[in-house]
C-alpha cells in the first residue's frame, strides 16, 4: 500500500507546478494568531489540542473531500492516507470528545468560513490567498 | 673265661635284706645297696647297674615314686626296675605272672633258685 | 483350637502377582514424577506465552490506543481499554497519556468491573507499552500498562498439565503395560513354570527338569541344567552315603557275630579250665589217696612181720608199682604245668649216680630176663647235680626202661656219668632207632612199637630235663648204636650237702618210728574215709600217741567234748558237719572249757596256696596235703611240745635256718632288738601306722631268714594294727622278744641227719607252710 501510496505521490508532485499549487495553512489575518509549527498545525487539525498560542479557540476547515487538496495537504502534514484520517476520524466520532474539522463544500466556502470565523485555520493553494489572510504555516516535503 | 658280674642296685630301708641278698646271690651278682631311696637316683647314675631291685613300703619315699622317678630320668628309664617286697609271698608273685603292682616284682622270701631264675629274666 | 501360630503362614506372594505389583507402583512413581516436571515446565511457558499473547493483542488496539491517547479521548480510552478486559487473560489495564490516567479498569470475581482508580498490585509480569503519536512514531503521546490474570495462567497451565499428563499417562500406560507383559512372558513366567516344575519334582526317582519352551538357551535354560546336575550329584550322594550306611550296619552285624562267637569261645575255655581243675581234682583225691594208702601198706607190714623172700618180692613190687602210678599221676599235672610256664623249678642236691643205681637194680629182673646188661660207669656215688629229684627220677627210670627195652637180646645198655660242669649222664644201648622216627622222637604221643608206651615218655623227659635248666638230646645209627645225652645243672658250691645222702625213692623205706622222738600226745582223727583213717592209725605208734578216730565233724566235736586231744588230724571234706565248721565249734568250746587250744592239722587232699590259705585264715594250725607220707606226719608230731601246741600258736623252740644264712644269724637277731624294742615304744605311744610299716618290714625280714614264727607274729600285727586293742598286741610283742632271745637256731644241714628222709623233703614243708605267704 506505501508503495502504491508513493508513486501516486511522485505522480502528483509531477503533476502539480511546484509553487502555484503549493500548500499553506491560512488564518484569518484578524485572529493575530503567529506562525505555527508543525506539531501545533497537528495538534490543530487531529483534534488533539484545538487552541492557537495566542490562546484562541482553533476551528479548523477541511476542503472538500472529493478535491486533491486535502488529501495533499494530510500527505504533508502527517503521511498518511485519506483513508486513515477519515478511519482516524472515524473511531474519534463516537466518543465526541474532538470533533473533525468543519468539511467546506467548495473552495469559496473555505474562503467564506475563514473570513466568518476568527479562529479558523485552513488550507489552500497558495495562489488563492487574499489579504484577508495570513499564511501561518507551509507543509513541505522535508519538513 | 667268665663275662663281668652284672650289678644290682638294691633299695631298701632294712640293711638285714642286704646281707641275705649278698649271702645267697652275691656271688652271682655285684650288690650295690642303699637305705636312703633319696639318694637312689645318683647312685643309679654314677653306678650304672644293670637291675634296680627296690623295696616298695619304705619311710619318706616308696618304691612306687622311686620306680616313677626312675622312669622319668632320661639316663635310667633303661635300666629294669622291680620290686622287692613283702607284700607278695612267692605263690602270689607266680599267681600274678611277675606283675606287681603294675611292675615287675620279687617277694622277699622268694627261695634262692627261683629268686636267681627271675632276676635272670629280668636282666635279659 | 488351632493356635494362632499355626494359622499364621508365611504369606508367600506368587511371583508374577508381585512382579506386575512392582512394576505398576514403579510406572505410578514414574508417572506422578513426570507430571510434577510437566508442571513447573509448564508454568514457565504458559506465562511467557501469556505474555506473548497479550502482547499481541495490545498490537491490535494499538492503534486506537494511538488515536485515544493522542486525542486524550477518555471515552476511547476506556472503550478500548473495556475491550481489552473481556479477553480472560487480562486482568487489569490502565491507559495514561500526558502522565494522566485516561482510563483504568481491573477485574473482579464478579466480571468486568467499570472502575476508575483502585491500584494494580505490583505483580510481575506486567505489560507496559509506550504509546506513540499516530503521525510521529518518534513522539510518545501516553502509556498503556496491561496486567495479566495469574488465574488465567493457573489455568492455562493445568489445562496444558492436564494434557500432558493424559498424553503421559497413555504414553506410560502404553509402554509401562507392555513392559510388563514382555517381562512376564519373559523372564516371571518361565521362572515360575521352573520354580514349580521344581517343586514337584521327585529328583530320586530320576526326574530331570527341563526348562520352559523357548527358554533353553537363555539364563533360566542355564539355571535348569544347573540344577539338574545339582540334583544328579545330591541323589548321587544320597545314594552313596546309603550304600555307606549299609556297608556298616553289615560290618556291625559281623563285629556283634564275632563278638558272640568270642564270648561262646570264652565261655567254652572257661568251662574247659573247670574241667581240668577238676580232673586235678579228681587225680588228687581220688586216685592219689587210695594209691598212697597202697603204696604206705608194705612197709606197714613190714613193721611187724618179716616176709619171706617170695613175699618180699610181692611187697616190694605191690608198693613199686603204687609208687610208680602215683608218680605218673602228680607227674602228669606237673607235667602240664611244665608246659604252661607254671611249674616253680626247686633244684636242690641231686645223687644223680645214686638214682641211677637204684633204678638199674629195680629193672635188675627185667634186664636178666632180656639177658641185657646194665653197665654203669663213672664217679663212685655221690655224683651231684642241681635238681628236683623226682624230675630226675622220672627221667632216668624212663630213658633206662627204654634203652632196656630197645637193646636187643645179649648187649649191653651203658650208663656213663660224668661229673663235668654241668653234668652230663650217657645212656647207650645197641640197636638204632627207626628212621622214621627219629624226626620226631621227642614228641607228644610218638611211640614205637613199646606195648605199654604212651607216647609221653621222650616228651615228658625232654620237657623235664629243660625246666632243670638242662638238656636231652638223642643221637642214633646203625653203626654206633642209640645214645641218649642227659645234661643237668652242676651243683653250685654252698649246696654241697654236708654230709651224705643216702636214700632214693627205691630203697626200701626205713622204720622210722626208731629215729624220732615223739612226745606222747593225744591225737584225734577226723576223716569220713575209713580206709584213710586206718592207714594214718598204722601211721602212728602208739604208744606213745594215743589215737582216736572221728567221721565226720559232729563227732569230732563231741569227742573234743568228752576229752581234750592234743593234735586233730581234721579232714575237710566231710558230710554232716565239715572240717571248717568242726573247728570253729572246736574252738569255741575249748575257750568255754577254758582249756589250752588243740592243734587242729587241717589234712585236705587240696594242697595249693590258696587252700593253705584258707586254713589257716580259718584259724586251723596248720595244714597238710593228702597224702602225706608217714615221715611228714611224724616230723610234725615230733616238732609239737608236749602240750601239743602248733608251731604257730607257740613259738618254735628251734627255728631251721638255711645253711648260707646260718652264720649271718646272730648278727641278724642283734640287728633285730633295735626294732623290736622300738614296736613296743610305738605301742605305748599308741602310733598304729607306724606300727604298721615296723610289722611290715620285720615281716619280711624274720621271713626271709627263717623265722617262720617271728614272721607270722610280725603277720599278725601288721594285720590287725587298726583294730586289735593295744594290750594284746602288747602280748604278742612280748611273745616275740622272748622268742628272740631263747630260741634255738639250728642249721638245716643238721636236720637232714636226724629223720632220714628225702633231701629238700623236709624244706619243702617247712617251706610250704611259711605263715608269711
Amino acid at each position: 500500500m506505501k508503495m502504491r501510496s508513493l508513486i501516486l505521490v511522485l505522480l502528483l508532485h509531477l503533476s502539480s507546478p511546484a509553487e502555484a499549487g503549493e500548500l499553506v495553512v491560512v488564518v484569518n489575518a484578524a485572529s493575530g494568531a503567529g506562525q505555527l509549527s508543525r506539531d501545533q498545525v497537528i495538534n490543530i487539525f487531529l483534534g488533539r489540542f484545538r487552541q492557537f498560542p495566542s490562546g484562541l479557540t482553533a476551528e479548523p476547515i477541511d476542503q472538500p473531500e472529493d478535491g486533491p487538496l486535502r488529501a495533499q495537504f494530510y500527505r504533508l502534514l502527517v503521511d498518511k492516507q485519506m483513508t486513515e484520517i477519515n478511519a482516524y476520524w472515524a473511531r474519534l466520532i463516537f466518543s465526541g470528545r474532538t470533533s473533525p474539522p468543519l468539511k467546506a463544500k467548495s473552495s469559496d466556502e473555505v474562503l467564506r468560513l475563514l473570513s466568518s470565523r476568527r479562529g479558523g485555520i485552513a488550507y489552500m493553494n497558495k495562489s488563492e490567498v487574499n489579504h484577508l489572510l495570513t499564511i501561518v504555516f507551509t507543509p513541505n516535503h522535508d519538513q | 673265661m667268665m663275662s663281668p658280674k652284672k650289678k644290682i642296685l638294691v633299695i631298701d630301708d632294712d640293711e638285714a635284706v642286704f646281707g641275705f641278698l649278698h649271702i645267697k646271690i652275691g656271688y652271682l651278682y655285684e650288690l650295690v645297696t642303699t637305705t636312703e631311696p633319696e639318694l637312689a637316683l645318683d647312685l643309679a647314675v654314677s653306678e650304672a647297674p644293670d637291675l634296680v631291685l627296690c623295696d616298695i613300703d619304705m619311710p619318706g619315699k616308696s618304691g612306687g615314686d622311686l620306680a616313677v622317678e626312675f622312669l622319668e630320668c632320661e639316663a635310667l628309664r633303661h635300666i629294669p626296675f622291680a620290686y622287692l617286697t613283702s607284700f607278695v609271698s612267692p605263690q602270689e608273685v607266680r599267681d600274678l605272672r611277675g606283675n606287681v603292682g603294675g611292675r615287675r616284682g620279687l617277694a622277699k622270701t622268694t627261695q634262692a633258685p627261683e629268686m636267681i631264675q627271675i632276676i635272670e629274666q629280668l636282666l635279659h | 483350637m488351632i493356635s494362632k501360630k499355626c494359622l499364621v503362614r508365611p504369606r508367600r506372594w506368587g511371583l508374577l502377582p508381585k512382579t506386575a505389583f512392582t512394576i505398576t507402583w514403579m510406572a505410578i512413581v514414574a508417572g506422578a514424577f513426570s507430571i510434577l516436571m510437566a508442571m513447573v515446565l509448564m508454568r514457565d511457558r504458559a506465562e511467557s506465552n501469556t505474555m506473548r499473547e497479550l502482547g499481541e493483542l495490545l498490537d491490535t488496539v494499538a492503534s486506537t490506543v494511538q488515536i485515544a491517547c493522542f486525542t486524550e479521548d477518555e471515552a476511547l480510552a476506556a472503550e478500548v481499554v473495556r475491550g481489552l478486559l473481556s479477553n480472560s487473560a487480562v486482568l487489569g489495564v490502565v491507559i495514561s497519556a500526558n502522565n494522566h490516567d485516561l482510563a483504568r479498569n481491573y477485574r473482579t470475581s464478579s466480571g468486568v468491573a467499570d472502575t476508575v482508580g483502585g491500584a494494580i498490585s505490583a505483580i510481575e509480569g506486567r505489560l507496559v507499552r509506550r504509546v506513540a503519536s499516530p503521525f510521529d512514531p518518534e513522539q510518545t503521546v501516553g502509556e498503556i500498562v496491561l496486567e495479566p490474570d495469574p488465574a488465567a495462567i493457573s489455568r492455562s497451565v493445568a489445562d496444558d498439565v492436564q494434557f500432558v499428563g493424559l498424553l503421559l499417562g497413555v504414553q506410560w500406560v502404553v509402554i509401562g503395560g507392555g513392559l510388563l507383559v514382555l517381562v512376564l512372558l519373559n523372564v516371571v513366567r518361565p521362572m515360575k513354570i521352573l520354580s514349580d516344575r521344581l517343586h514337584r519334582m521327585d529328583a530320586k526317582s530320576g526326574a530331570r527338569l527341563s526348562p520352559p519352551v523357548g527358554q533353553e538357551n537363555t539364563e533360566i535354560g542355564r539355571l535348569a541344567t544347573d540344577i539338574n546336575e545339582l540334583a544328579a550329584g545330591l541323589v548321587g550322594a544320597i545314594d552313596h552315603a546309603t550304600e555307606q550306611t549299609r556297608y556298616l550296619q553289615e560290618a556291625k552285624e559281623q563285629v556283634d557275630a564275632q563278638a558272640q562267637q568270642l564270648e561262646a569261645k570264652n565261655a567254652a575255655l572257661a568251662r574247659a579250665m573247670q574241667v581240668q581243675e577238676e580232673v586235678e581234682r579228681i587225680a588228687r583225691h581220688d586216685l592219689k589217696t587210695p594209691l598212697s594208702s597202697i603204696a604206705a601198706i608194705p612197709a606197714l607190714l613190714r613193721r611187724n612181720w618179716r616176709p619171706d623172700k617170695d613175699q618180699e618180692v610181692l611187697l616190694a613190687m605191690v608198693e613199686n608199682s603204687a609208687k610208680r602210678v602215683l608218680r605218673m599221676v602228680s607227674l602228669s599235672l606237673d607235667l602240664f604245668r611244665m608246659e604252661e610256664g607254671g611249674y616253680a623249678f626247686s633244684p636242690k642236691a641231686v645223687d644223680i649216680s645214686a638214682l641211677v643205681l637204684g633204678i638199674t637194680q629195680g629193672m635188675a629182673d627185667e634186664a636178666r630176663a632180656k639177658s641185657v646188661d646194665f653197665h654203669v660207669s663213672g664217679d663212685e656215688p655221690p655224683v651231684w647235680a642241681y635238681a628236683e629229684e623226682i624230675l630226675c627220677y622220672s627221667i632216668l627210670a624212663n630213658l633206662l626202661k627204654n634203652a632196656l627195652e630197645a637193646a636187643p637180646r645179649g648187649t649191653t645198655v651203658r650208663v656213663s656219668i660224668q661229673p663235668s660242669l654241668p653234668v652230663r649222664l650217657l645212656i647207650h644201648n645197641d640197636g638204632e632207632v627207626p628212621v622214621s622216627v627219629r624226626a620226631s622222637f621227642f614228641n607228644k604221643y610218638t611211640t614205637y612199637g613199646k606195648s605199654q608206651g604212651t607216647g609221653l615218655g621222650t616228651y615228658s623227659a625232654r620237657l623235664m630235663a629243660r625246666i632243670q635248666l638242662g638238656e636231652l638230646t638223642m643221637e642214633t645209627s646203625e653203626v654206633a648204636g642209640t645214645t641218649l645225652e642227659l645234661v643237668l645243672l652242676p651243683l653250685p658250691e654252698w649246696e654241697i650237702p654236708r654230709t651224705a645222702l643216702g636214700a632214693s625213692l627205691g630203697a626200701p623205706a626205713t622204720s622210722p618210728g626208731t629215729d624220732v622222738a615223739i612226745p606222747a600226745l593225744r591225737v584225734l582223727l577226723v576223716d569220713d574215709d575209713p580206709d584213710n583213717t586206718l592207714i594214718m592209725k598204722l601211721f602212728l605208734p602208739s604208744p606213745p600217741l594215743r589215737v582216736g578216730t572221728a567221721s565226720n565233724g559232729r563227732e569230732a566235736v563231741e569227742a573234743c567234748r568228752r576229752r581234750r586231744p592234743d593234735v586233730v588230724f581234721m579232714d575237710i571234706e566231710m558230710p554232716v558237719m565239715g572240717g571248717f565248721d568242726a573247728l570253729r565249734r572246736i574252738r569255741t568250746l575249748q575257750l568255754e572249757q577254758g582249756v589250752v587250744a588243740s592243734t587242729i592239722i587241717a589234712f585236705s587232699a587240696h594242697d595249693d596256696e590258696a587252700s593253705r590259705r584258707r586254713s589257716v585264715a580259718a584259724g586251723f594250725d596248720l595244714h597238710l596235703g593228702k597224702p602225706s607220707s608217714q615221715d611228714e606226719i611224724l616230723t610234725l608230731l615230733a616238732s609239737l611240745g608236749c602240750d601239743g601246741r602248733s608251731t604257730n600258736a607257740v613259738p618254735e623252740v628251734t627255728v631251721w635256718i638255711d645253711e648260707d644264712l646260718f652264720e649271718a644269724v646272730p648278727g641278724f637277731l642283734a640287728s633285730r632288738r633295735a626294732p623290736v624294742a622300738l614296736l613296743r615304744q610305738t605301742l605305748e605311744s599308741g602310733d598304729r601306722e607306724f606300727l604298721r610299716q615296723l610289722a611290715h618290714k620285720l615281716k619280711g625280714s624274720f621271713g626271709m631268714y627263717g623265722f617262720k614264727w617271728a614272721a607270722q607274729i610280725c603277720r599278725e600285727l601288721e594285720d590287725n594294727h587298726q583294730s586289735a586293742d593295744l594290750k594284746i598286741l602288747a602280748l604278742q610283742v612280748d611273745a616275740l622278744e622272748q622268742h628272740l632271745a631263747h630260741v634255738n637256731v639250728r642249721s638245716r644241714a643238721q636236720a637232714r641227719g636226724i629223720f632220714s628222709v628225702k633231701p629238700g623233703v623236709e624244706n619243702d614243708v617247712s617251706e610250704e607252710k611259711d605263715p608269711s605267704d
